[in-house]
């Protein structure tokens, strides 16, 4: 009989008297009441065959003169996510202007109307940006155009992409405008389905969601939106368009719906954002937002729904979750710890301005911090990341030891979001009972780690997700 | 709006008073909560609408008692988190 | 099925009529375009009359179907036979360092012994040098970093000569628990691209112990591999199956998951009747059907954490469908044995066969399908 010890673990208790614990080696276990009982009681050999063998596998036990290897090992996995949550950026995000066709409710960076001079990024700063970006960056990165609607100022997207190339010859380089479509041609198309540029754009579902959610003085936003889609679709078969729905209270009722409108445009891939509450003035969030039992109660409903239907279809949401509990995968740069502040993103506002994220950006926008700010286009990227914000930025952002995340069972999976804390509540770690972000991404994680080990046909279709890659 | 009072009494041996405010730190903020202290026991009243105070009351109670587990479960084990967080961040600062 | 007539697909080793060569190593008939520095060079020898200075000849009929020009082989006069040390017409080139051993695996296939092995090491070193490729050679043993002097001064041998093959070290890791000799070897062995074939049969050391017979390996062997993959090098984790280890390939693929960061491969092996896998392959050997509701089990936690698993010393036609994508096609051709029944099948071409000690008994032992 081998003499066991138990390795630090966190634990919490789950759906039908379940238990899930967890470690800073990044592995959980689901287990059964009698299993974590004996396990907290020291009971060790008592605890079912597969279930004892699993929970030494993952280093929730050891034999006690193995204890001192294992935390060895398990500190050397910790300082590894560590050191991959800090790698250099690899999302760039620039903003090649601020305005907009569209009057989205949500919009969080205070767009300017389709012709107003003075909020276009000036085509002087691209070699400032790409100095920056060669500066910050490894090999494989993202370039990703945003605005405002960034191909009101396409000429500027043109200039970037060729200047780019020259530029940061030796990287491989994704290319992605985010856009609503509304100024598209064909001549754009043909641009982009030449030179492998991906397309991101907003389908929040039917067209009382969507026109809704997103309406424009010019035209029938839904219309635009689905006419363009089905036209790139049909005629421009290269382009690869992700579609994101943001979810409002509008949109609570309907979950089907918007599953159906998006199959009806033939894709198979959704990706479900909830709102953050924050760059919003009071009343606008209280028409539109909704508190976080109220968002579950809608997604899991869109995904039973999903589950049901014969077609495979692929929520991002829920994967980019499952991947961070089986692989801890870091691509998803509002899920870090420490936080994916500069070390995930980085980005170039219309005004020359440096943000370490899109959320800072956005902030800025409504609360003109300048704290936000790292640094300017025009200044030297070496003398550019020193300022002492950043460090508060990383130091406060370990969930291992931030209040309210270290004893979470979810805390190796989830995030920090600073940005998302600095605005709800004035600083960067928050009182995470107070926290929208933690009431989310705590349903979410119980409603995942549920789903996969107690209903059978969703675990299944999640496999079926993790395996096809993320 | 009625309002209800709650008293929740906790033996001292049982849990430290750190633990105890990591159970109160996690209490919806429609509560207003107060915390004790007698000789032996702890005592830790809620108030609030009639419903929100059962609830959190209920969810007060599992987490003292996970709080006692985990109190527990850190006495016996061989090492603790801290211990192997700073062995974490000294390899990395070895590695650069 | 299966005549007493072994139809390998490669012979290794040749009865010669006649040589001037003495005992040792030569260099089928001189490479023209590469010769290392003469501290490090080795004689030629060719098949047939020659007149150029210093080299040897040989009078052997399959000489010329067997070995060709920059091959190394070795003669010995009192058996009269040539031995392929390495060959350009191999599949697969691999070269025995050493017999000795720290670990007694109930089913080594090479079981070991205390003979003298400076001298393997060194033909070893000379036989890489003088052969030149770029293609992987292997390096086995026993276990080949049990003499941490002899190991290094075999690598310093090599990199003084410049050379720069890749290798394929068969190791128990054990000696890598030792973190000096894990980052002297890391350094030395930056001249050259290594894959490390480490071994772990077991989750935990009560498994892997029994397995390798030796208490304490379990401990050494997780520390050793601790050592060297958070040192970024190069892995591949071996797990032979036997009836003692086949329900647990999952809790090793989750072990391995939850310890060591990038592994290269997880390779599943068979069990290879020679040796004392041979003499105990009653006890041991486990049905290749039994094994593969557990192998696929360990392949699918693999690829969730982004592990390659590959299968080895399996017949393609017992591999279920979803694990054909990890088939590797792998026993070295000196050893591949095709029994007569195989002909029919459609996939021949992409199986590996069996062993070629699979002959006689351990046949009937494999309940085989074929398909057609």
């Amino acid at each position: 009989m081998i003499n066991y010890t138990h390795l630090p673990f966190n634990f919490k208790g789950l759906q039908d008297d379940k238990y899930l614990v967890s470690n800073l080696a990044g592995q959980h276990q689901h287990l059964s009441k009698l299993d974590f009982d004996n396990l907290t009681h020291a009971k060790y050999n008592q605890i079912e065959q597969k279930s004892l063998n699993s929970l030494e596998s993952k280093h929730f036990i050891a034999p006690k003169n193995e204890a001192k290897m294992r935390e060895s090992i398990i500190a050397s996995k910790l300082a590894l996510r560590i050191q991959n949550s800090l790698k250099r950026p690899t999302l760039f995000m620039v903003v090649p202007t601020l305005r907009c066709d569209h009057d989205c409710h949500y919009c969080q960076v205070s767009r300017v109307t389709e012709n107003k001079k003075g909020y276009d990024l000036e085509e002087k700063h691209i070699a400032g940006i790409l100095d920056h970006i060669e500066f910050l960056s490894d090999k494989h990165i993202k370039i990703e155009f945003q605005g405002g609607e960034p191909l009101l100022n396409f000429n500027f997207i043109r200039n970037f992409f060729d200047t780019a190339k020259i530029k940061l010859k030796g990287k491989h380089i994704e290319f992605v405008i985010a856009t609503a479509l509304g100024p598209i041609n064909n001549q754009m198309l043909e641009w982009i389905e030449l030179n492998n540029i991906h397309l991101s754009v907003s389908f929040d579902g039917p067209e009382h969601i969507h026109s809704n959610n997103r309406p424009s003085k010019k035209f029938n936003s839904y219309e635009n939106t689905v006419d363009n889609i089905r036209l790139i679709k049909k005629h421009f078969k290269g382009i690869d368009v992700s579609l994101l729905s943001t979810i409002t209270k509008q949109s609570l009722q309907h979950p089907k719906q918007i599953v159906d409108s998006y199959l009806e445009l033939g894709t198979k891939n959704l990706f479900i954002r909830p709102l953050s509450p924050y760059g919003f003035a009071t009343d606008t969030w209280g028409t539109l937002g909704y508190s976080a039992n109220e968002f579950m109660n809608f997604y899991k409903e869109l995904i039973a729904y999903i589950q049901e239907l014969p077609q495979d279809i692929i929520e991002h949401s829920a994967l980019f979750h499952l991947n961070r509990i089986f692989s801890q995968a870091t691509s998803y740069v509002d899920l870090k710890s420490p936080a994916g502040i500069v070390f995930g993103a980085m980005c170039f506002d219309y005004n020359g301005n440096i943000f370490g994220s899109d959320e800072s950006r956005m902030l800025w926008t409504s609360t003109k911090a300048d704290e936000l700010i790292i640094g300017h286009i025009s200044d030297e990227p070496k003398n550019t990341y020193t300022k002492p914000n950043l460090i508060a930025l990383l130091r406060d952002t370990f969930v291992e030891v931030n209040p309210g995340c270290n004893d979470c069972v979810y805390s190796q999976f989830c995030g920090a979001d600073p940005v998302h804390h600095l605005a709800t509540q004035g600083d960067l770690i928050g009182h995470k009972a107070r926290s929208f972000f933690c009431q989310i991404e705590t349903q979410m994680f119980d409603f995942i780690f549920n789903e996969y080990y107690l209903n059978n046909q969703n675990r299944k279709m999640f496999d079926g997700w993790l395996s096809n890659g993320s | 709006m009625d309002i209800n009072i709650k008293s929740i009494k906790i033996n001292k041996d049982k849990i430290d008073e750190i633990s105890l405010r990591n159970c109160l730190y996690w209490v919806d903020e429609n509560i207003t909560w107060e915390l004790l202290e007698g000789d032996l026991k702890w005592e830790v009243l809620l108030s609030g609408s009639v419903d929100l105070v059962e609830k959190e009351a209920q969810l007060f109670n599992i987490n003292i008692n996970d709080n006692i587990l985990r109190f527990n479960l850190s006495r016996g084990s061989h090492s603790t988190r801290e211990q192997i967080i700073k062995n974490a961040l000294l390899k990395l600062a070895k590695n650069d | 099925m299966g005549g007493c007539l072994m139809d390998l697909e490669r012979t290794n080793d040749l009865r010669f009529e006649s040589t001037n060569a003495p005992d040792g190593l030569y260099v089928v008939s001189k490479p023209s375009e590469y010769e290392p520095h003469a501290e490090f060079l080795l004689p030629s020898i060719y098949p047939e009359k020659t007149t150029i200075k210093d080299a040897f000849e040989v009078d052997c009929i399959e000489f010329n179907e067997t070995f060709t020009k920059g091959d190394i082989i070795s003669v010995s006069n009192n058996r009269k036979k040539i031995l392929g040390i390495l060959s350009n017409n191999a599949k697969q080139n691999t070269l025995l360092v050493t017999e000795r051993c720290d670990n007694l695996c109930s089913f080594c296939s090479q079981p070991p012994n205390n003979n003298p092995d400076t001298y393997l090491y060194i033909n070893a070193a000379y036989s890489i040098i003088n052969f030149n490729t770029e293609s992987v050679i292997g390096i086995t043993g026993g276990e080949p970093l049990l003499d941490k002097e002899k190991f290094l001064t075999f690598l310093d041998i090599l990199n003084k000569a410049g050379n720069s093959t890749p290798l394929h070290i068969l190791t128990n890791g054990r000696s890598f628990s030792d973190l000096d000799f894990c980052n002297e070897v890391v350094e030395k062995a930056s001249k050259r691209d290594i894959l490390w074939g480490i071994p772990l049969h077991g989750h935990n050391h009560e498994l892997h112990d029994r397995c390798v017979a030796m208490p304490g390996a379990f401990v050494e062997t997780m520390q050793g591999l601790m050592n060297l993959s958070y040192a970024g090098q190069k892995i591949e984790l071996r797990t032979v199956v036997t009836k003692d280890n086949y329900k647990n390939l999952k809790n090793i693929s989750e072990l391995v998951n939850s310890s060591f960061p990038y592994i290269f491969t997880h390779a599943i092996m068979n069990l290879e009747p020679k040796g004392w896998a041979k003499r105990n392959f009653n006890e041991l050997y486990i049905s290749v059907v039994k094994q593969m509701p557990y192998i696929s089990d360990c392949v699918k936690n693999n690829t969730l954490k982004s592990l390659k698993s590959m299968l080895f010393n399996y017949p393609l036609c017992q591999t279920t469908f979803d694990l054909r994508d990890h088939y590797h096609k792998s026993i070295s051709d000196w050893k591949n044995y095709y029994p007569a029944f195989c002909n029919k099948c459609k996939v021949k071409n992409d199986c590996g066969g069996f062993f070629a000690s699979s002959v006689g008994d351990y046949l009937n032992i494999i309940n085989v399908e074929v398909e057609v």
